[in-house]
C-alpha cells in the first residue's frame, strides 16, 4: 500500500469510530481550552503589573509634585522628609519588581500560580521575605493542576495516541488478519505507514493548535518562539509514537496491548517522574528559609553590634567613589547609620545567594534525570519557553535582591555625600533604578 | 461464591506476567509507604528543630520593650499530619512558614512548589497516587478481561446452564478483584501505621481510608464488570472503561474546580490587600492615631481612671492603644480572611457534590481529608496561628499598658523572664468528627454510586447468544 493510502485509511478510520471521534473532539476542545485558561493567567499577570505600575507613577507624580512646590513633606505625613534619601525613596520610590508573563503562557501555565510574581522592593528585601505569596487561590485546585495545553499535550496526547493506536496489529492479530497481511505485503511497513499516517494527522492538529494559541497570545510571541514551542511538541508526538510502535511488536492481542501501552503511560507519565520527584525531596526537603529568619533576626543584631570603624573601612571598599576625608563628626547620623545598613544590605544578599545555591543543587539534581525522564523534560522545555519554570522565577529572586542592593547604594552614596534630594537627584535615580 | 472466588485467583495468577505485576505493585506500594514516611521525618525533624531554635531565641532576646517583641515576632511552620506520607494533598503546594507579628495576619509562604521544579504533574510517587489512579486502572482492566474472557472462552455459558445466577458470577468476580485490591491498600497502611506507632487517632483516619478506598474500588470494579456484560464488542467495553477512567482521573475534578472558581470567586492578591489596607484605615491605627479615634479611645480610659490627661495614668496608654490598634484590625481580617476562606469552602462542597459522576474525585477528597493534607486542615491550621498570635500580641500589649511603666516610656523593658512565660505554639488538629462532618458529601456519593451499582449488577445479563 503506497503512502498516501495508509493515511486515507487510517484517518477514514479514525473519524470513522465514534469512540476515537469523540476523544479527539474533547481533546482538540480541552486543548483550545487549556490554552483559553493559559491566556487567563497571562492577562490577569499582565493587568495585576500594569495595575502596579501606574500606582508606582502615581506616587512618583505624587512625590515631583512636592518637589515643584517646594514642600519638604506630604501634609499627611509631616515626618517624611523627601529631602532625605532614605525618606524620599521609601515613600515614594520603591521599585516594582514583577515576574513577566510571556505570551507563550497560553501553552503552558507551568508552575507559574505557585510562584509570587510581583514584589515592590525597599532596601531589606530578599526573595525569602513573608510578603511574598502567590496570588491567592484554593490549594486543592492548584494540587491538582491547571487545565492547560501543557498538561493536554504532555499527559492527555499520549493516552489519545494509545486510544488511537493500541489496535493498530493486535486487532488483526485478534482476527487471523495478519497472516494474511504478511502475505500481501511487509508487515512492518504496514504497520510503520498507519503510524506515519497518525504523526501526520496530529501534526496538523498541533499547527492548529499553536495557530489558536498564537492568537489566544494576542499575536505577541514571535515567529521564532512559536516555531520553536512547536518544534519540542512535535518532537515530544514523535517520541510517543515511536514508543507505541515498538511496544506494538510485542505482538499482543487487544486488551494485552491496551495494557502494555497503558503501563508505559503509567510508568513515563506517573511512576518516573513521580519517583525522582519523590527522591529530590527527600535530599532537598523544604529548607524553611531558616537561615534568612535567622539573618533577619539575631544577623541583624550582630552587624548592628560590630565595631564601627572596621565596619565602616569594609563597607567603604565597594565604594571607592566616596568621599572618606570628611570626618565622622561632620557627617550626618543617618550617613553613619548607612554603614551598617549596607553591611546589613550585603549580608542579606549573601544568605539570599546561600539559600538560592542549595535550590540551584536542587534543580540540577531533579534535571540530571531527564534522560530517564522524557515526559517531565519535555514539559520542563514547554515551560521554559513559556516562562513558567523554576529558571523564570530565579531571574525574578535575582532581580529582587539586584534592585535592593541598587537601592541601597544610591541611599547610601547620597546620605554619605550629604545629597538633599531634589526633583533632578529623584528623578536621576528613578531612571538609575528603572 | 468460595468456588468462584477460587477459581477467579487462579485464573489471575495464570494470566502471562501477572505474578510479576503484582510483585512489582506491592514492592511500589512498600517503597512509596516507606519513602513517603521517611520524607516526613525528615521534615518533621527539620521543623522541629527550627520551632526549638526560634523558641531559643526569643528566650535569649535579653530585656525587651513587649512592643518591640511584639514587631520581633515568632515563626511557626506549618505542621505536616503523620499521615501526609500516605497522601501528600496540597502539602507541596502550600507555604511552610508563617510570620507571626503585631499589626497584621500574614499568609504562610516558601511552598515547596516555589522552591524547584515540578516535575511531576500527579504529584510525588505517594502511595495515594498508586492506590488512586494505577490500581484502579489495573482493578478496571482485569474485570474487563474477567468477563470477556470467561465470555470468549464460552466458559459462561456453561456456568448459566449449570443454573447459576449471572449476578452470582459477577459479584464473585467483583469480590475476586476487591479482596486483592484492598490487600494493597492494608498492606500499605500497615507499613506506615507499624513505622509510625498505632495510635487512636491515627486509627480512626486509617479508617475512614480504608472506608473510601473500599468503597471506590467496590466502584470501578462494579461498573467495569456492569459494563464489559452490557456491550457486544470488546473494543467497545475497553473503549467505554478506558475513557470513562481518563474523564475520572484527569479531566473531571480539574474541571469541577474551574467552575468552582467561576461559581465563588476568590479575591485576587491585589485587590484582596487593597480592600484590607481601605478598611484598616477607616479604623485607629496604634502608631498614626487619628485624633478623631485617639481621642474617643482616650477619653474612656481617662474617665475609667478619674484623671485628666495620659501622663497622670498609672498604667502605659500606649499599650491600651496598640491593643485597640490589634482589636480593630482583626476586625478587619477576621472580615477578609474569613470571607475567603467561606469562599474556598463553597468551592470545596461545590466540587464534592458536583463529582456525583465522578467518585474518583470523592476518593480524592475523602484520601486527603483523612491524610489531614486537604484545604480544611490548612485552613484549619492557619486559623489556629492566628488565634495564637492574637493572644500573643493580647499578652505582650497588655504587659506594655500594666507592666509597670508609664505612658510614652518607650525605653521600658520587660526581662526576659515574662517573655519566658509566654508559651510557643501547639498545634492541635481537628477532631475525628469534624473530619467526619467534612466529608458526609463524599461518603454519601460514594454509598449512592454503590447502592446504583449493586441492582445494575443484579439486573444485568451478558450479551450472549442463544439465551
Amino acid at each position: 500500500m503506497k503512502l498516501n493510502q495508509a493515511i486515507h485509511w487510517e484517518w477514514k478510520s479514525i473519524l470513522s469510530s465514534p469512540f476515537l471521534k469523540s476523544i479527539l473532539v474533547v481533546f482538540l476542545l480541552a486543548s483550545v481550552y487549556g490554552m483559553y485558561k493559559g491566556r487567563q493567567v497571562y492577562l490577569h499577570q499582565n493587568e495585576v503589573l500594569a495595575q502596579l505600575q501606574s500606582e508606582s507613577e502615581k506616587e512618583i507624580e505624587a512625590a515631583l509634585k512636592l518637589y515643584q512646590s517646594g514642600k519638604t513633606s506630604p501634609e499627611d505625613r509631616p515626618w517624611l522628609d523627601i529631602q532625605n534619601p532614605f525618606y524620599a525613596y521609601w515613600g515614594y520610590l520603591k521599585p516594582l519588581v514583577g515576574l513577566n508573563p510571556s505570551p507563550l503562557m497560553v501553552f503552558s501555565v507551568g508552575q507559574a500560580e505557585s510562584f509570587p510574581f510581583f514584589k515592590r522592593v525597599w532596601i531589606n528585601s530578599s526573595p525569602y521575605d513573608h510578603d511574598l505569596a502567590p496570588e491567592i487561590s484554593n490549594p486543592e485546585r492548584i494540587s491538582l493542576g491547571s487545565l492547560d495545553f501543557g498538561l493536554m499535550w504532555i499527559y492527555l496526547l499520549p493516552l489519545v495516541l494509545i486510544a488511537c493506536t493500541m489496535r493498530i496489529g493486535s486487532f488483526e492479530r485478534e482476527v487471523q488478519l495478519h497472516k494474511l497481511i504478511e502475505t500481501l505485503e511487509n508487515g512492518k511497513n504496514w504497520k510503520i505507514q498507519r503510524f506515519i499516517a497518525l504523526a501526520i494527522f496530529f501534526l496538523i492538529l498541533l499547527g492548529l493548535l499553536l495557530l489558536i494559541g498564537w492568537g489566544l497570545g494576542e499575536l505577541n510571541a514571535t515567529v521564532a518562539e512559536i516555531g520553536t514551542m512547536g518544534f519540542w511538541t512535535s518532537l515530544y508526538l514523535l517520541f510517543w509514537l515511536v514508543l507505541l510502535y515498538f511496544l506494538s511488536e510485542l505482538r499482543l492481542y487487544q486488551t494485552g496491548q491496551a495494557l502494555v501501552f497503558f503501563l508505559a503511560w503509567i510508568l513515563f507519565a506517573l511512576i518516573i517522574p513521580g519517583a525522582i520527584q519523590q527522591a529530590v525531596a527527600l535530599q532537598f526537603p523544604n529548607s524553611l528559609s531558616l537561615d534568612m529568619i535567622d539573618a533577619k533576626r539575631t544577623g541583624r543584631t550582630e552587624i548592628y553590634e560590630q565595631e564601627f570603624e572596621t565596619t565602616k573601612i569594609k563597607v567603604l571598599e565597594n565604594y571607592p567613589e566616596l568621599d572618606r576625608d570628611l570626618p565622622d563628626s561632620l557627617r550626618t547620623a543617618s550617613a553613619l547609620e548607612g554603614i551598617y545598613m549596607t553591611a546589613y544590605r550585603e549580608y542579606l544578599s549573601e544568605v539570599t545567594q546561600n539559600l538560592d545555591s542549595i535550590q540551584s543543587e536542587k534543580i540540577s539534581l531533579s534535571r540530571a534525570w531527564f534522560p530517564l525522564n522524557p515526559v517531565s523534560f519535555f514539559h520542563h522545555r514547554m515551560s521554559h519557553l513559556s516562562r513558567t519554570d523554576y529558571d523564570a522565577y530565579q531571574q525574578f529572586k535575582e532581580k529582587i535582591t539586584q534592585k535592593a542592593e541598587q537601592l541601597q547604594h544610591r541611599i547610601f552614596s547620597q546620605e554619605w555625600e550629604g545629597v538633599i534630594v531634589d526633583e533632578e537627584i529623584f528623578l536621576e535615580t528613578r531612571k538609575a533604578l528603572e | 461464591m468460595k468456588s468462584i472466588l477460587s477459581t477467579e485467583w487462579k485464573n489471575l495468577l495464570r494470566t502471562p506476567g501477572m505474578v510479576f505485576v503484582l510483585l512489582v505493585l506491592a514492592a511500589a506500594l512498600g517503597f512509596t509507604a516507606w519513602a513517603g514516611l521517611e520524607e516526613y521525618r525528615v521534615v518533621a525533624r527539620m521543623e522541629s528543630e527550627a520551632k526549638t531554635h526560634l523558641r531559643q531565641q526569643w528566650e535569649s532576646m535579653g530585656p525587651s520593650n513587649p512592643h518591640s517583641a511584639a514587631h520581633y515576632g515568632t515563626y511557626v511552620f506549618k505542621k505536616n499530619h503523620a499521615l501526609t506520607a500516605f497522601d501528600e494533598g496540597v502539602n507541596g503546594y502550600v507555604g511552610r512558614t508563617l510570620y507571626l507579628e503585631g499589626h497584621r495576619q500574614n499568609e504562610l509562604v516558601q511552598s515547596d512548589a516555589a522552591q524547584g521544579d515540578l516535575l511531576s504533574r500527579f504529584g510525588k510517587l505517594r502511595p495515594a497516587l498508586i492506590l488512586q489512579i494505577i490500581l484502579p486502572l489495573l482493578l478496571l482492566l482485569f474485570a474487563f478481561q474477567s468477563v470477556r474472557g470467561e465470555r470468549d472462552a464460552d466458559r459462561l455459558r456453561l456456568l448459566l446452564v449449570q443454573g447459576v445466577p449471572y449476578s452470582q458470577i459477577l459479584y464473585g468476580k467483583l469480590w475476586s478483584l476487591w479482596i486483592p485490591g484492598m490487600g494493597y491498600v492494608l498492606l500499605t497502611l500497615g507499613i506506615q501505621m507499624g513505622l509510625l506507632g498505632f495510635s487512636t487517632p491515627l486509627l480512626a483516619r486509617a479508617f475512614l481510608l480504608i472506608l473510601g478506598y473500599g468503597l471506590f474500588y467496590w466502584i470501578v470494579i462494579g461498573l467495569a464488570l456492569w459494563l464489559s456484560s452490557k456491550t457486544t464488542k470488546s473494543y467497545t467495553a475497553l473503549s467505554w472503561l478506558l475513557g470513562i477512567w481518563i474523564v475520572w482521573v484527569i479531566f473531571y475534578p480539574k474541571v469541577t474546580y474551574s467552575v468552582a472558581g467561576i461559581l465563588y470567586p476568590l479575591p485576587d492578591r491585589v485587590g484582596f490587600a487593597e480592600s484590607m489596607k481601605a478598611d484598616r484605615s477607616a479604623l485607629l491605627d496604634g502608631h498614626n492615631p487619628e485624633e478623631e479615634a485617639l481621642k474617643s479611645l482616650e477619653d474612656s480610659v481617662l474617665q475609667a481612671y478619674g484623671v485628666t490627661s495620659k501622663e497622670d495614668l498609672p498604667i502605659n496608654f500606649d499599650g491600651l492603644l496598640m491593643q485597640a490598634d490589634e482589636e480593630f484590625g482583626n476586625q478587619v481580617w477576621d472580615k477578609h480572611f474569613g470571607e475567603l476562606y467561606e469562599q474556598m469552602q463553597k468551592q470545596k462542597s461545590w466540587v464534592q457534590w458536583a463529582s456525583l459522576p465522578n467518585p474518583f474525585g470523592n476518593l480524592q477528597s475523602l484520601s486527603m481529608g483523612a491524610a489531614g493534607t486537604d484545604n480544611f486542615h490548612q485552613v484549619d491550621f492557619l486559623q489556629e496561628a492566628e488565634d495564637y498570635r492574637r493572644v500573643f500580641i493580647r499578652t505582650l500589649n497588655e504587659r506594655h499598658a500594666y507592666g509597670g511603666s508609664r505612658t510614652g516610656d518607650w525605653g521600658y523593658k520587660e526581662d526576659q523572664a515574662f517573655f519566658n512565660s509566654i508559651a510557643d505554639f501547639q498545634y492541635t488538629e481537628p477532631s475525628f468528627s469534624d473530619l467526619i462532618r467534612q466529608q458526609i458529601p463524599s461518603l454519601l456519593l460514594l454509598f449512592a454510586w454503590i447502592g446504583l451499582l449493586a441492582v445494575g449488577i443484579v439486573r444485568v445479563q451478558p450479551k450472549i447468544s442463544a439465551l
